[in-house]
């Protein structure tokens, strides 16, 4: 097992940041923390990193466990924070020389890792962070984190703030990772960004863990809960009835629409029949299901949800 | 203790505070003070000729006493609150929390310890020029005594940073720091001692000179440039409260070194409980 | 050869009849030995005979002029004690280099004359030369040696006697250097008086000690290292000059003797350069009161004295400069008074005082004030003081100040009755008193205001160039400067230079 969440806890105060989280996440796997800005993704990886100290509970990372042996527990693991910075003062060349310090990593790892096409400084190296990107920052924030070659990478929201070619770059970048053979673990408000990069994915809202899901299986769910609206000019018409006997999970009159959730193999079966129960359809367009769906009907089912309001 | 990190972080602290403005800024308003302090007491020598190394030396550790807390504070709040996210990324290498506050103390230190050494240096040629015998002693126990105090306040600033943790409230809460040593801590002692009897306000100036470093620098560093007797009567009954020379100065420098030592446990134990 | 000739009769007289009793002991005249005498004729005339051309030499000797004895090694005389037992009043005695053994005593009037610095050295009880009769000289010589009871006067050259002449002597090893013992009109000249440095200061006695002997010129002696450097008690209209005192108690020390004058003296590294206690009508010109540093050290002392005058006195480099308890109607007029801790220590016994056309400069404190204020007149004839501190301005070009000087500001006006106070001396909180009191002049400070200051320093020559600071270059400090100077310069170098892969 690469890392072990049990039982974290953090509270600020009389708010409850994390509560009660734990997970597992095996060696090689691609682990999301997926929940919208405020459910306490952030908070966990910095528990994870040793950031932020847990009111409750343990992690234990490539067998170390943190509290009691944080330097070997940490040696485990390189950290992307969500904004990357550094001194303006430094060089690329100087803040990669002190972390590679830092770490005891052999000099020649800083070449090593600029090496690969990830990281195009165009003879930015030797110039002052100062007159660097933002892009650049950011894949230089990457480098040091490849600088020492450890096994968990922890990334914290590491698209929200790129350019999507930059985006583009670095999912080609995670996924490089991932053949390495690390582990990673990275938090994301995005779904996309969750349904192309994670393995599995753990949901969060309101600082608990709603769900834990394969990809796989997320997908199936996305897809069994995506809706379908169709406009129909007699909405009198007993529709609802027809498309839920075609296979319709749910079927509600929205104005001069028919909002209906179905797999997306029963659309055009329930199309049909909503035609021969009468409709006269005139138009229909499909939608994914919105994360804001997927918090929802997290937070609908779990039963204290209601307790912990946005 | 992992030396290797310290000693990283040090020298990485030390390449920024040099880069940046402060280190320079404070080298050359510090240079020219003190270049021109030793140079209208040294050369031209007073009104009449009389003015020796001695009242030089006083006039200079006066200017200390005012900019090395000043600048000891503000460019250890700066460092010491250094951006979240440059700090998230730094402590969430395999390093301790001490590592990283005693790099940072130290890279700090060796840059004021840098723009000190230029001022004095520079100021000790002149010095040097005319000071003769009494001048060897004197002057390096004035340099020492400034980077002592340099130390202490880095130290306070740790904990002003820990305490604070927002770099503009640190920077706020360090310089009502420095304002409350270097003026109003004695204000409030000189006024004191008119509120008590005889007996008690002697015991309340003396036990004050241990409550601020600068007291205690400007007191050892006065009876050390200009001779014991300075004080009159008054440092004289101050010698034998401390149980004579000798002990003065142990007493002195074992206060002096808490006030080194305590702010940065203090600072430590903090910074261990803290979340970044 | 001394150069009074003594009147012949009177002398012939005398010299007769001490050459008679000397004769009828069956002593050989000494004047008489290198005459050799027919010892072999017995008779009455030939005797007769004898005596009568004894007679005539000494008459002729003893009344042309007096006689020079030659004491030392292979010389007449191989003790001094042997040549003052032959030698007569007005003889002189001139002893050639060497070390000679024993006090002497000396009741004759005599003059001491050592060439070639011979060493007297005393046997260790009592004084070492004793001088009882008038107008002897004791010169050339150097002294040790003498006895250690206080009470006994035990010196290097005890004067019980008056119009003697003691110079260019070098005392050393002695209790007392020179002591005057209701002694008169002596002059003391150009004596080096070293005591004994490993006695306690209470033990030793004064370089000089005056008791009960007035009108004596005491000038270019060198004193350090006994208790007191000059000691003058009850005794009238003494002059001293040029004296150097250094490492002793007080260098100059006055008590109950009047209308004295020093001049031109030099005094360093004293608890007190002079101590002037219950003395009246004392003038004092052209004297430093150098490095006298400690915890209750002063250039000056004064205490229960009147009508006193200082001139053109130089007070620098002290712990306080003057200091004066009940000192009344005395003048302080063209000092200098510079580089102190505390220039002037005051207690408000102090009475009608006036202090005019002195330079203050670079005092840490110009005034300690113990007690109220007092009628001191800082400034006589619309001339006050030159104050290096002063920050008025003069608008009208009288070349003295528009503005008054406060003497003290408001920390130091109250640190004279807390001394603890001055713990905080030059301290940010001290300044701030004082700019606040200019700023709020509500604050009632010290009432010493000197109301006419003058714009520029009074002129004043300072003859003692080593009392000054040593401004050599210190070629150690200057290195190790260099050196440090550049090890940050090459510091701030690197850093600043990005490093390169």
């Amino acid at each position: 097992m690469s890392i072990t969440a049990s039982n974290l806890t953090k509270k600020f105060k009389d708010f409850v940041a994390v509560n009660d989280v734990s997970f597992k996440v095996e060696r090689g796997e691609t682990f999301a923390l997926l929940g919208p800005n405020g459910s306490g993704k952030t908070t966990t990886l910095k528990c994870l990193l040793g950031l932020t100290l847990p009111t409750a509970g343990s992690v234990v990372v490539e067998g170390f466990d943190l509290q009691r042996s944080s330097r070997a527990a940490r040696q485990q693991m390189s950290f992307v924070p969500q904004r990357v910075s550094f001194s303006e003062q430094l060089t690329g060349y100087e803040v990669l020389n002190f972390f590679a310090r830092l770490r005891r990593v052999p000099r020649q790892r800083i070449d090593e890792t600029i090496s690969t096409p990830n990281f195009d400084f165009n003879g930015f190296f030797n110039k002052p962070v100062g007159e660097y990107s933002g892009g650049m920052i950011q894949r230089l924030g990457l480098a040091v984190a490849c600088l020492p070659d450890a096994p968990v990478m922890v990334l914290d929201e590491p698209t929200a703030s790129l350019d999507p070619g930059s985006a583009i770059q670095f999912r080609e970048f995670l996924k490089s990772l991932k053949g390495k053979g690390k582990t990673v673990i990275f938090s994301s408000h995005m779904l996309p960004d969750v349904e192309q990069l994670a393995d599995r994915v753990a949901i969060m809202v309101d600082g608990r863990l709603v769900a834990l899901r394969h990809i796989a299986a997320l997908r199936e769910e996305l897809s069994s809960t995506a809706r379908m609206r169709v406009s129909v000019a007699n909405i009198d018409s007993p529709i609802a009835e027809a498309a839920i006997t075609a296979g319709a999970t749910s079927a509600k009159l929205e104005g001069s629409s028919l909002v209906i959730s179905a797999r997306p193999e029963d659309r055009l079966e329930i199309l049909r029949a909503i035609e021969v129960g009468g409709g006269k359809v005139q138009h229909f367009s499909t939608e994914e299901l919105s994360l804001e769906d997927i918090y929802l009907k997290y937070v609908t089912a779990s039963p204290e949800g209601a307790t912990y309001p946005g | 203790m992992d030396t290797n990190a310290i000693r990283t972080i040090g020298r990485q602290e030390l390449m920024i505070n040099v880069r940046n403005r402060w280190t320079l800024v404070f080298a050359a308003v510090f240079g020219v003070l003190v270049l021109s302090i030793s140079y209208f007491g040294m050369i031209t020598g007073g009104s009449l000729g009389f003015q020796g190394f001695a009242r030089t030396s006083a006039s200079l550790l006066n200017m200390v006493l005012y900019i090395v807390p000043l600048v000891a504070l503000v460019m250890g709040t700066l460092s010491f609150t250094s951006e979240t996210s440059a700090g998230e990324l730094l402590f969430a290498q395999p390093v301790t929390r001490g590592e990283i506050l005693i790099g940072k103390f130290l890279g700090v230190f060796a840059s004021i310890f840098t723009a000190t050494v230029i001022g004095f240096g520079l100021a000790g040629v002149i010095i040097a020029a005319k000071a003769g015998p009494e001048g060897s002693l004197r002057y390096p126990t004035l340099v020492a005594y400034s980077l002592l105090l340099a130390l202490i306040f880095l130290s306070l600033s740790a904990l002003i940073s820990a305490i604070c943790r927002r770099k503009t409230k640190a920077l706020g809460v360090a310089l009502f720091a420095w304002f409350f040593f270097v003026l109003f801590y004695d204000l409030l002692v000189i006024g004191g001692t008119f509120l008590f009897k005889e007996r008690t306000a002697n015991s309340l100036i003396f036990g004050s000179l241990f409550g601020n470093p600068v007291d205690m620098v400007r007191v050892a560093s006065l009876m050390t440039l200009n001779g014991k007797e300075i004080f009159g009567a008054g440092g004289a009954a101050l010698l034998r409260f401390l149980g004579g020379e000798t002990s003065s100065l142990i007493v002195l420098l074992i206060a002096l070194s808490v006030w080194v030592i305590a702010p940065l446990i203090a600072a430590q134990q903090l910074l261990k409980r803290q979340d970044i | 050869m001394s150069s009074q000739i003594p009147k012949p009769v009177a002398a012939a007289r005398s010299s007769g009849l001490l050459f008679l009793t000397a004769a009828n002991l069956g002593l050989a005249p000494q004047a008489l030995r290198c005459c050799p005498l027919p010892r072999t004729q017995h008779t009455t005339f030939k005797t007769l005979q004898v005596f009568l051309i004894a007679l005539i030499l000494f008459f002729t000797v003893s009344s042309a002029s007096a006689a020079t004895l030659d004491v030392g090694q292979g010389r007449r005389f191989d003790s001094i004690q042997s040549a003052i037992d032959a030698a007569h009043d007005g003889d002189k005695i001139r002893v050639n280099a060497g070390t000679y053994s024993g006090n002497l005593i000396i009741k004759k009037r005599l003059i001491l004359e050592g060439a070639n610095n011979p060493v007297l050295r005393g046997d260790g009880a009592g004084s070492v030369i004793s001088i009882f009769a008038d107008g002897c000289a004791v010169r050339g010589f150097t002294i040790e040696h003498s006895d250690g009871d206080l009470t006994r006067e035990d010196s290097g050259i005890l004067l019980k006697s008056s119009n003697n002449v003691i110079e260019d002597n070098q005392l050393r090893d002695i209790l007392y250097g020179i002591y005057l013992f209701s002694s008169r009109a002596n002059t003391i000249r150009s004596n080096r008086i070293h005591g004994r440095p490993e006695l306690e200061e209470g033990d030793r006695g004064a370089g000089l000690h005056l008791w009960n002997s007035p009108d004596n010129i005491i000038e270019d002696n060198t004193i350090s290292e006994t208790r007191d450097g000059i000691y003058v008690q009850s005794c009238n209209g003494n002059q001293m000059r040029r004296n150097r005192v250094t490492k002793v108690r007080y260098g100059l020390h006055y008590m109950f003797s009047d209308a004295n004058v020093f001049e031109d003296n030099f005094f360093s590294n004293n608890v007190a350069g002079a101590a002037i206690m219950y003395s009246n009508r004392i003038e004092f010109r052209r004297n430093a009161f150098v490095h006298n540093r400690g915890f209750s050290s002063f250039g000056i002392l004064f205490q229960e004295c009147n009508q006193l005058k200082a001139e053109d006195n130089y007070f620098v480099d002290n712990a306080t400069g003057i200091f004066m308890e009940a000192l009344r109607e005395s003048s302080f007029r063209h000092n200098t008074i510079a580089n102190n801790d505390v220039a002037i220590q005051m207690f408000s016994s102090a009475d009608g005082n006036v202090f005019t056309e002195n330079n203050f400069v670079d005092n840490l404190s110009p005034l300690q004030l113990i007690g109220r204020n007092t009628n001191t007149k800082w400034s006589e004839n619309g001339r006050g003081n030159f104050w290096s501190d002063y920050d008025g301005y003069d608008l009208n070009g009288d070349e003295r100040g528009d503005l008054p000087q406060k003497i003290q500001n408001v920390f130091e006006y109250l640190e004279g009755n807390h001394p603890r106070l001055r713990i905080y001396l030059d301290s940010p909180a001290a300044k701030a008193m004082a700019v606040a009191e200019k700023t709020f002049p509500i604050l009632r400070g010290s009432g010493e205001v000197d109301s006419a200051p003058l714009m520029h320093p009074v002129p004043a020559h300072y003859e003692f160039s080593d009392a000054r600071p040593v401004q050599r270059m210190n070629a150690g400090l200057m290195i190790s400067s260099i050196m440090l100077a550049a090890v940050a310069g090459f510091v701030v170098w690197t850093n600043q230079r990005f490093r390169a892969r």
